[in-house]
């Protein structure tokens, strides 16, 4: 019943919404500058000189030239063999001169109509479940990947994730995104095999399993970064009672500077917190 | 039901409407003589560079970027700590690659580790299929904390001294609407000390994908198996195996849909993951040991539909796990979401709640203990909000949540509340001079048993500037970031220390071009930094490391020579 209870705010929440935003009920899934760009595209009116009309004015900006390092810009195959510039950003029509729009993979553009021009190419190479236009981390007049390059585009959306490359520790002084993530990817690996391909030596199995390590590393680490040391999700020994709260020593109320809280807390005496191999080491001790 | 039909209803005001499709026209004719689309020439060049350092050590890498028809090269800051180099040849359909990566990182005072990889990738493609071959080694080298009772306590220094051996095969055939592919990989860990376990793990997968008009499926199944047989100490003469025997298999499927029409996506998906450890079982002095099984079920539906300047979006996943030798052994996690994106002109916006509810079979623990807070039934509530305007010139965004975790009465952890504000802004002056800002909040508190409080912050700042080109041969780069991370505790009102860290990073580059064929570039970096952690005090109960806090300041010069081939 609570979940129904909910699905029903929820829903009320959207028709709210959808009722007092301004102009948000006009009948229209296209834009008004991609209805414009629908026209354009019916009447077809490409350059005569392809490129060359576009260069005329174009030619001083460095990022538009980029291109011709890219394996788009190769006047032998693909868009420069073709329709050339107005291949992606469509017929010229009255933009020289009248400067009449063109497509120009901006948010004025629905995800669908960006896409479309990518997807009339590349359908079998990539299976974007990301609701994403492809331009939005791809910047196609570089040969780079938006990703790869300060500051990545990944972070246009996920602010709070790249943000901890500045905590106390983190993977992202030395790992991007795409080290662990494939926004492409239909089947990523679960959360530990994503960890085990760097973290090998804890994938084990182990003589003697900690059952949260087997189960989800994320249980214990942030893997963007933690203001605690090693990604810890909360410091020794506050993370292990929030499991472990009577633990069986003497006194569970660890509020001064003794064994239990100093140096490496209850790994001190319990190192083998992701697993033994020793007989001996059901307690995670040796 | 309510939700099915206002998005029926929804779709039905638009039922006419279809979404703009702008795929190149492949009937056009067309015949270019290209006077200016010329690429301009592509520069081969090599370089050096230093980075001279007054804390850690100074650093000499090289640099390259070289490419012919059939290969490239490309290096950054080889030879120095987090330096790459890459190599590819291109014989036909055949591309070779051979590839090095150095990662390292500090953890604490002068302990840390070094990762050095090396890899060979063979891959043959064609329209129609595409094949690969790889094979990697990684050392790990360094040092880590350990401990050990000895009688009493005593943290030391641990060698890292790892090798994982990696073999990775795949083919994939791919038509226009379809593809499938097989995969299979080995992976050999070794522990040169001796110190884990040597383990071995494989996994062979299978996957294909479907495209048809605007619809998506992809399909997967994977299984592995992870072992390890190391030898066991013969503690005495009660342990009764020589070496361990140990092996998890695992099984995974995937399955993933995807549907445009009329402005609507939706999207479901299901992925089932199985950890089955059929180890053996085996009485010890102390206790038996008992091999953890796990599983995991998640599957979801969400829906979005645009609708003028907005999106409306919603969605549904449920999260289901067992685990074996548990004191719950079910949980029952799902959460649902809904969200409205609305932009207009250059400003864009939008606000997303999120609910989500865990629980699960009966819990197995006597009456004076609480239960775990992975497994404790919890209601977590998730406010989102993005405000954003973007100009051609400059643009703004910020981001902000707020969340809440209530866990059960009976829970170790009983609530954690969290809020995270995020900004930044980029202004361009003018072509060549660009200026971007960035800031954050976030805090993290959280509520125990025993009446202990934790509380976590973490603040940063900072800003870019460049200045692309002051004349032809000179440009300037500056950047500034201040960020601490802090986490307070109190245990009953006592207050347990100073636990924080913080850094001032500051920046600044020129680029010089001294000929046609020589550039170089100068750069200083000035670090402050500043860790500290009550648990380093010494005391007697443990044999506990030096000072681990960590308070420097470093000062690096560098400089980079690039010539032009």
């Amino acid at each position: 019943m609570k979940i129904l209870l909910k699905i029903w705010m929820l829903t009320s929440f959207i028709a709210t919404m959808a009722l007092s935003a301004p102009g948000v009920l006009a009948n229209e899934s296209t834009t008004p500058l991609e209805q414009r760009l629908v026209n354009k595209f019916t009447e077809a009116n490409y350059s005569k000189k392809g490129a060359d009309t576009c260069l005329m004015c174009h030619k001083k900006s460095p990022s538009v030239m980029a291109i011709f390092n890219t394996p788009h810009g190769d006047i032998n195959k693909g868009p420069m063999a073709g329709l050339q510039c107005e291949a992606c950003h469509g017929p010229q029509g009255k933009h020289k001169g009248s400067n009449e729009p063109m497509l120009n993979f901006g948010d004025n553009i629905s995800i669908e109509g960006r896409n479309s021009v990518c997807e009339s190419c590349h359908t079998q190479e990539h299976t974007p479940f990301h609701d994403q236009a492809c331009s939005d981390c791809h910047n196609i007049h570089q040969a780079e990947l938006e990703v790869n390059q300060p500051p990545a585009q990944c972070a246009n959306c996920h602010m709070q994730q790249a943000s901890a490359e500045f905590k106390r520790s983190t993977h992202l002084d030395n790992l991007t995104c795409s080290d662990c993530h494939n926004p492409h990817e239909e089947a990523p690996l679960s959360v530990n095999d994503t960890c085990y391909s760097c973290h090998a030596e804890k994938r084990g199995p182990t003589l003697w399993e900690h059952s949260p390590v087997t189960e989800d590393c994320t249980t214990c680490h942030n893997p963007h970064g933690s203001v605690n040391d090693n990604l810890l999700n909360s410091r020794a020994p506050q993370l292990c009672q929030s499991c472990h709260n009577q633990a069986g020593h003497s006194g569970d109320i660890h509020n001064s500077l003794d064994g239990f809280t100093q140096g490496q807390s209850c790994m001190n005496c319990h190192s083998k917190i992701h697993g033994s191999n020793h007989p001996s080491g059901h307690l995670f001790e040796k | 039901m309510k939700a099915k039909l206002t998005l029926v209803a929804l779709a039905v005001l638009s039922a006419n409407a279809t979404a703009a499709n702008f795929a190149v026209p492949q009937n056009i004719e067309k015949d270019y003589a290209c006077k200016r689309c010329i690429a301009p020439e592509h520069s081969n060049t090599v370089g050096i560079m230093t980075e001279q350092r007054t804390h850690f050590d100074s650093q000499y890498g090289a640099n390259a970027d070289i490419s012919g028809k059939n290969y490239s090269i490309k290096a950054k800051n080889a030879g120095a700590d987090n330096g790459h180099l890459k190599a590819i040849a291109h014989l036909g359909d055949v591309a070779l690659e051979l590839a090095y990566v150095n990662r390292w990182n500090l953890d604490d005072n002068d302990i840390g580790a070094e990762r050095q990889q090396l890899s060979a990738v063979a891959k043959y493609q064609t329209q129609l299929i595409t094949a690969f071959v790889k094979a990697s080694s990684e050392d790990k080298q360094g040092l880590r904390i350990s401990s050990v009772i000895d009688p009493t306590p005593t943290n030391y220094l641990e060698t890292i001294d790892h090798t994982t051996q990696v073999m990775n095969a795949g083919v994939r055939l791919h038509g226009d609407f379809w593809n499938i592919g097989l995969a299979a990989f080995n992976s050999d860990f070794t522990d040169n000390t001796g110190i884990n376990a040597d383990n071995t793990a494989q996994q062979a997968s299978v996957k294909a994908g479907l495209n048809y008009g605007s619809t998506r499926l992809s399909v997967s199944a994977a299984s592995g198996k992870m072992i390890q047989d190391d030898a066991i100490e013969q503690e005495n003469s009660l342990v009764p195996i020589a070496n361990f025997n140990g092996e998890v298999e695992t099984l995974d499927y995937n399955a993933r849909i995807s549907s445009r029409f009329a402005g609507i996506k939706v999207a479901g998906f299901y992925r089932y993951s199985d950890r089955d450890n059929v180890s053996g079982e085996y009485e010890f002095f102390d206790a038996i040991n008992t091999p953890i099984d796990n599983s995991k079920t998640r599957y979801g539906v969400d829906a979005s539909y645009r609708l003028g300047s907005a999106k409306f979006s919603t969605g549904f996943e449920q999260n289901d796990r067992t685990r074996s030798d548990s004191d719950r052994e079910e949980t029952q996690e799902n959460e649902i979401f809904a969200r409205v994106d609305y932009r207009l002109a250059g400003f864009n916006s939008h606000i997303k709640l999120t609910s989500g509810e865990r629980t699960g079979s009966q819990y197995r623990i006597d009456e004076d203990i609480f239960e775990k807070y992975y497994l404790a039934d919890r209601d977590r509530i998730n406010t989102e909000l993005g405000l954003g305007y973007n100009h051609n010139n400059y643009s703004v965004s910020l981001q902000a949540s707020i969340a809440n975790d209530e866990y059960s009465n009976s829970s170790a952890l009983t609530e954690s509340d969290e809020v995270s504000v995020n900004a930044d802004a980029f202004y361009r002056f003018n072509e060549l001079l660009t200026l971007n800002a960035y800031a954050g909040i976030q805090t993290i508190d959280s509520l125990e048993i025993y009446n202990t409080k934790i509380s976590d912050e973490f603040t940063y700042f900072g800003f870019g500037l460049n200045q692309y080109q002051i004349n032809e041969d000179m440009a300037l780069g500056t950047s500034y970031t201040f960020s601490f991370s802090g986490s307070d505790t109190s245990v009953d009102s006592t207050k347990m220390g100073d636990y924080y860290q913080y850094q001032h990073l500051a920046e600044v580059h020129l680029d010089y071009r001294i000929n046609a064929r020589i550039a170089t570039r100068f750069a200083y970096t000035y670090e402050r930094h500043y860790d500290t952690s009550y648990a380093n005090q010494p005391i007697e109960a443990i044999n506990s490391l030096d000072d681990l806090n960590q308070n420097f300041t470093d000062h690096k010069l560098g400089v980079f020579f690039t010539i032009k081939l």
